[in-house]
């Protein structure tokens, strides 16, 4: 069967090449989206825990803010009782209400000073000995506010110090007055938050983080970077936090701080009753400075696998590539292989040489295509050795035993020459040769070839037929030419003895002893010439004319002539049927009777003896029989009685013609000619010719000049 | 009625003693050749009423003898005789009856026979 030519296509080796590129691309692209994919979300949980950061923070830093406005409520409630009671002794004087506050604003170490503003907005009196007595207060909003009936505690905006320019926070309730409950002042507690610096730092908000409490549109920078937003100053709202509004109680937002530029996550939260926002703001940087981190480590994984992906494909590359290659040279190797069994096959059926192979351990034989061929037998057959021989001719199959016994023994064995019989009967001359392929000094297989050679042994024979035919028409060329110069001499030495002698005979009287002794010469010239005659008969192979004429009858009117001729001791019997009418040459068909009784009678001999002469039509065949009951001849006589010159004879006794001119008559006749003989029983000829296709007889055919055989 | 003369032309000198014998019996003048050219010039000098010739013989053979007697005088009747053949395969006599004799004898032949054929080209009508 011819290869698959797919098999070492390269362009499907290019195709599949491409595969493994897209397979190794994918592979790699899967990998970054799922690289990207992870940082993203990390960046998200990074951002939303920085956000939860901000608020828990800010939350932190409420209470906080809650703690220290409730403990400085506590004092400015505590100093304003005490200043009540003052009041109703009547013994308020600046300097005992000075005592009071200074007395108060130590209880809380954030507390930098406490003073009391008279209901005309005038500061009275301060724990700080520094605050200036008199100073007009009356424009602050928390005065206003609690002047106007605000009786719950402020906290003003933030604003710097008149000696420090430190930001300080005022805190203030109302005083009322003892006697009558009017509005009396108010004490303002002065924070300062700095104070407070350790516990903002506690917070932890990172290098960037701020912290701020804002208040109004006022925001107090606690916690701060420091370069760009000035910690422990009052700003305004906006520089921070642009125009978002913070109306939520609590919240959380991201943007990008307008004063430095810097993006923030904030929380905030509102403290109940308190009049201010906390804040903490973490920037986002450095929320995402350990995500950064991760990313790095994300991205070295991403690269190892990436760089691996890229590896493996082009591992994959290399090793389809040399697959290719590889199966490209298998491919070519099958096409060579495939081109030489077809040529080895194309080789054998022209030169109709078979080969074989037989295993000497199983007794298995493995043909090549052209031994199924010549063997007639079907590619499925099982091959033994027995089902082999049983293919071969009776009379050559002895010949295979000693011929494969010699291979299997190790030594190469004359060729033989065997027979097989195919299916359909046709015999096949074949000659065999093997040699034995040995391993070692064992013999590993028989190798062998089986040629046909029908074709050339009927060549062969052909052949030497027709240099044998050759030879013998040469050789009758030659006794021809010989033959005719003797006729042509005894003919002229016959003319005066048969000649003369009846001239002479003319002249004797009627039974006269001389005329009869002159008889029988003439009796034996007219043999002598009829001898010539078949000489020269033999010799000129002339056209024969031809006439239906009836075998029997041409036997019956020789047999008058062959009952004279023949010697008294033989007995001549005859069966001549009429209707075996053939085209023949009438006097030559005499000829072949006489030649064959005379042949006969000189079998018998002297001895007694008989002659049977029969004639019959057997189908398309007239049947001319001549037996005798002589001395019969044996094969080697039997072979050779149709040559010329060929006798059993003494010299002088016969000419050898004879049967060669009834065999050339027969042969001429388009008949053929058969001899049985054994060499007790006598000799049958049977002359066989062809029946004529019309059988009208013609008189004249059939009346042929019996005188001349006398 | 004066004899009819005959040439006889034959190498084989028992043949012309033979036939010599028969036809001087019967009557004829006979004018013996030993070949062709002998033959010729015997048909030239007697003017015979026939002439017998034989095929194979040496000097001039007998189918040149019977065509070149043929052209000269288309009306003599000729009988050629013969006893085969050293060549082999062909009927000399069927030529010669092809070349211009009138009848033809295969050797050896019967007095009769000679006679017979001789007297029939001699005198057609009788």
């Amino acid at each position: 069967m011819r290869p698959r030519d797919s098999l070492g296509s390269p362009r499907a080796a290019a195709r599949k090449r491409w595969a493994a590129r897209a397979f190794g691309l994918a592979m790699f692209g899967l990998l970054s989206i799922m690289f990207l994919f992870q940082l993203r979300q990390d960046r998200i949980a990074s951002l939303s825990a920085a956000t939860a950061t901000a608020e828990r923070l800010a939350q932190v830093l409420e209470e906080h803010t809650r703690e220290t406005a409730a403990s400085v409520n506590a004092v400015l409630i505590a100093t304003a009782l005490h200043l009540r009671t003052l009041d109703g002794a009547g013994t308020a004087d600046r300097h005992t209400i000075g005592k009071v506050l200074a007395t108060n604003a130590d209880s809380l170490p954030y507390l930098k000073a406490l003073s009391f503003v008279d209901a005309d907005g005038r500061v009275v009196a301060s724990s700080l000995p520094t605050m200036p007595i008199g100073f007009d207060a009356s424009g602050r909003d928390y005065f206003r506010a609690h002047a106007a009936g605000e009786k719950k505690m402020l906290i003003g905006v933030a604003v710097p110090s008149l000696f420090s320019g430190a930001p300080i926070v005022p805190l203030t309730i109302p005083v009322e007055s003892a006697e009558d409950g009017r509005f009396a002042g108010i004490i303002v507690a002065v924070m300062e938050p700095r104070r407070s610096e350790a516990f903002y730092k506690a917070l932890q908000v990172g290098e960037q983080g701020i912290v701020a409490i804002a208040s109004g549109d006022t925001v107090m920078v606690l916690q701060t970077p420091g370069r760009e937003i000035p910690k422990n100053s009052a700003i305004p709202a906006h520089a921070l936090f642009g125009e978002r509004r913070l109306d939520a109680p609590t919240g959380a937002f991201r943007m990008e701080t307008p004063l430095d530029g810097v993006d923030r996550i904030v929380g905030y939260r509102k403290p109940e009753d308190l009049s201010v926002v906390v804040l903490v703001g973490i920037s986002t940087s450095e929320a995402l400075s350990r995500w950064h981190h991760d990313a790095r480590g994300y991205f070295v994984a991403w690269a190892a696998a990436a760089a691996g992906v890229v590896a493996l494909t082009l591992l994959l590359l290399k090793q389809m590539r040399r697959r290719d290659r590889a199966v490209l040279a298998l491919g070519d190797t099958t096409q060579r292989l495939w081109r030489n069994e077809r040529h080895l096959i194309r080789a054998q059926a022209v030169a109709h040489v078979g080969s074989w192979e037989l295993d000497p351990r199983s007794g298995r034989i493995v043909w090549s295509e052209m031994m199924y061929e010549i063997f007639a037998q079907p590619r499925s057959s099982q091959l033994t050795l027995e089902s082999i021989a049983a293919l071969i001719t009776r009379e050559t199959r002895p010949l295979l035993q000693p011929f494969l016994d010699a291979a299997l023994s190790g030594t190469v064995p004359a060729g033989i020459e065997i027979d097989i019989v195919r299916p359909d009967g046709q015999i096949r001359r074949c000659r065999c040769k093997c040699e034995p392929m040995m391993f070692g000094s064992q013999v590993a297989a028989v190798v062998g070839t089986l040629q046909d050679v029908t074709k050339m042994r009927r060549a062969e024979a052909k052949r030497f037929e027709l240099e044998r035919q050759l030879q013998q028409s040469l050789k009758m060329e030659a006794l021809g030419t010989l033959a005719g110069g003797i006729a042509h001499d005894l003919n002229n030495a016959l003319v005066p003895v048969l000649g003369l002698t009846e001239c002479v005979l003319e002249n004797l009287p009627a039974g006269s002893r001389d005329r009869a002794d002159l008889e029988v010469v003439v009796g034996g010239a007219v043999r002598a010439r009829d001898l010539v005659r078949q000489i020269l008969a033999f010799s000129r192979k002339e056209a024969p004319t031809r006439h239906a004429v009836d075998v029997g009858r041409i036997v019956s009117s020789t047999w008058d002539l062959l009952r004279r001729a023949l010697p008294p001791a033989i007995r001549v019997e005859c069966s001549a049927t009429l209707g075996a009418i053939v085209m023949a040459d009438p006097s030559q068909l005499q000829q072949v009777i006489v030649n064959l009784v005379t042949n006969a009678a000189q079998a018998i001999g002297d001895c007694p003896g008989a002659i049977v002469i029969s004639v019959a039509r057997i189908g398309d065949e007239a049947l001319l029989s001549v037996a005798d009951t002589g001395n019969g001849m044996d094969e080697a006589t039997r072979a050779r009685i149709f040559e010329p010159f060929f006798t059993t004879k003494p010299v002088g006794e016969g000419t050898g013609l004879g049967l060669a001119v009834v065999h050339g008559i027969v042969m001429g006749h388009g008949g053929r000619i058969d001899v049985r003989s054994n060499s007790d029983a006598g000799t049958v000829f049977e002359v066989a010719l062809p029946i004529a296709e019309t059988h009208a007889s013609s008189a004249e055919a059939e009346n042929p000049k019996l005188c001349d055989f006398i | 009625m004066t004899k009819k003369s005959i040439v006889l032309i034959d190498d084989e000198m028992l043949v012309r003693v033979t036939l010599s014998r028969i036809l001087t019996r019967a009557g004829y003048t006979v004018v013996e050749a030993t070949n062709g050219e002998q033959g010729l010039e015997a048909v030239a000098q007697s003017t015979p009423d026939l002439v017998i010739c034989d095929i194979l013989m040496p000097t001039k053979e007998g189918i040149e003898t019977i065509r070149e007697l043929h052209r000269a005088r288309p009306a003599l009747p000729i009988v050629a005789i013969s006893g085969g053949g050293r060549l082999g395969n062909c009927d000399f006599l069927r030529h010669a009856e092809q070349f211009g004799a009138s009848a033809t004898l295969r050797k050896p032949f019967a007095p009769q026979e000679v006679i017979d054929a001789v007297s029939r080209l001699l005198e057609p009508v009788g």
